[in-house]
């Protein structure tokens, strides 16, 4: 492998060898030249992550998701069905006829093809099933994390384990 | 005697003295008591890797960035791969802290006293010394240090864990954990470590974001025997019947824990280096098998289980096919 190749794995992974492939660290072995600049991206890494973190200004999430969500809020039912009957772009009186219309119609069919029954249809079941299964998921998934922070702090208390930086890195799913 | 000369003499005491001291030392149990005593009580900051390997195989490696002040503060940053860099702990003898700023979460935890925990480490080490094989195997060189090498064997001669310890500041420069095939399960060494750290203001401070999610773990509950806990429960304990080799049950150690408003067995295993812990609580949950990180939760015979820890996923599988309520 030439040390250009060795060069670009290594900006890749900051000077990590944990991440090179078997013939870039055989490179290493022989090139004292690769080894400092692996050398120099790991001390460039360190002190980068020494910086004391800076925090986002309180709410900005919030305020993000909130731009989001209104961005992506979908068109309300009348804009959306008027567009469904009439091209974008005509006249207001005639969207607002084509709607009119179309609600006409519904009810008058709507009446014709009522049988009486209230329950909810096969699909609106098995919506309601799988959210239902979701939220006990997250249930069970919060409360294994709670017997897991509270494994943790038994196992720090054992003689020969490890510290928890080691915890941290163990007990990360993967 | 001329000035070279005492010289000469003085060089050559120090190194006997030097070498007396170190021959001294060569008790792995000693070796490991100081190792135990220094954690919290020896300024350090260092840069080591940690691996991980399930059946031999790497599975994770990171960087990470370690500051100690005694006594008892500590703070481990991961500074590699990118993907994970920031996340950390925080301890200051009392409070730990978890952050993971990629989930926005900190998990809060309430340490006990570290006396506390120091003066159990030390007793557990003591009955470690009687059950377990520790050998010494010689002095070898980590990030530059001279470290007293140890070795801890079940008594069957399986190999559970190994460490080098600075010879003069008692710091496990390195540490192997063994799975229960004794292959390597996790391996941590600093490449760089300095005894005469500067630390800058705040370092060993941490307030969560404004939008990070603080969850707050529970306080660690009363240790006490089997039947007590049985009885407190009102449920007997489901036991596994196979126990990965040098595990053994924590009789003493078992807790009644509160989890959804009910009770729930905490049931803790250990070969005095690894513990893993089998809850068990009365009632319905997801029939599925749930995994989650080093934990499989499942349900059988009216009970709820979670078998978690640092076993190997197949251990972890052999444990609860062993357990029949």
């Amino acid at each position: 492998m030439m040390c250009r190749q060795v060069r670009q794995e290594l900006i890749a992974c900051w000077g990590s060898t944990d991440e090179l492939e078997a013939a870039a660290v055989e490179h290493l072995r022989v090139c004292e030249a690769c080894r400092i600049e692996a050398a120099l991206l790991r001390e460039t890494r360190v002190l980068l992550h020494s910086l004391p973190a800076e925090h986002a200004p309180s709410g900005l999430t919030k305020r993000v998701v909130a731009r989001i969500a209104d961005e992506q809020q979908p068109a309300g039912w009348w804009s959306r069905l008027a567009a469904w009957f009439v091209p974008e772009g005509s006249p207001a009186w005639a969207r607002a006829t084509a709607v009119g219309v179309a609600i006409a119609l519904a009810a008058v069919g709507g009446t014709v093809l009522y049988h009486g029954t209230t329950s909810p249809g096969p699909d609106q079941a098995i919506i309601a099933t799988t959210v239902a299964g979701g939220a006990q998921l997250a249930i069970g998934q919060q409360e294994i994390e709670d017997l897991m922070v509270r494994h943790q702090t038994l196992e720090l208390t054992q003689p020969l384990a490890d510290d928890p930086g080691v915890h941290l890195v163990m007990y990360t799913s993967y | 005697m001329s000035r070279l000369g005492r010289r000469a003499a003085i060089a050559v005491a120090a190194a006997v003295a030097c070498s007396f001291a170190l021959a001294q030392i060569d008790d792995p149990l000693e070796i490991l008591r100081r190792c135990v005593s220094a954690r919290g009580a020896v300024a350090f900051a260092g840069v080591r890797t940690v691996v991980i390997f399930e059946g031999g195989q790497k599975v994770r490696g990171v960087e990470q960035q370690m500051h100690c002040q005694a006594p008892h503060r500590m703070r481990i940053v991961v500074v590699a791969p990118e993907r994970e860099t920031g996340r950390m702990c925080l301890m200051d003898g009392r409070v730990h802290w978890e952050y993971d700023p990629g989930a926005g979460r900190a998990v809060l935890a309430q340490m006990p006293p570290p006396e506390r925990v120091l003066q159990r480490r030390l007793e557990e080490l003591d009955r470690i010394g009687r059950t377990m094989r520790l050998q010494y195997c010689g002095i070898e060189t980590i990030a530059g240090r001279p470290a007293h090498v140890v070795k801890v064997y079940t008594p069957q001669g399986l190999p559970v864990k190994k460490s080098w310890v600075d010879t003069e500041h008692w710091i496990a420069l390195k540490t192997q954990q063994f799975d229960s095939h004794g292959q390597v399960r996790s391996s941590a060494y600093f490449t760089r470590i300095t005894f005469s750290p500067t630390f800058t203001p705040g370092t060993f401070e941490f307030e969560p974001p404004p939008d990070c999610a603080v969850i707050e773990a529970s306080r660690a509950p009363e240790r006490m025997s089997l039947a007590e806990a049985e009885q407190r429960a009102g449920f007997r304990a489901a036991r596994p019947r196979y126990l990965p080799a040098g595990y053994s049950f924590q009789d003493d150690r078992v807790a009644v824990i509160s989890i959804s408003g009910g009770p729930a067995l905490w049931l803790p295993f250990s070969n005095g280096a690894d513990i893993f812990s089998l809850f068990q609580r009365a009632g319905a949950g997801p029939t599925d098998t749930l995994r989650h990180g080093r934990s499989i939760t499942w349900q059988d015979g009216g009970y709820r289980f979670t078998l978690l820890g640092s076993l190997s996923t197949a251990e972890m599988q052999r444990v609860k096919t062993s357990i029949r309520p």
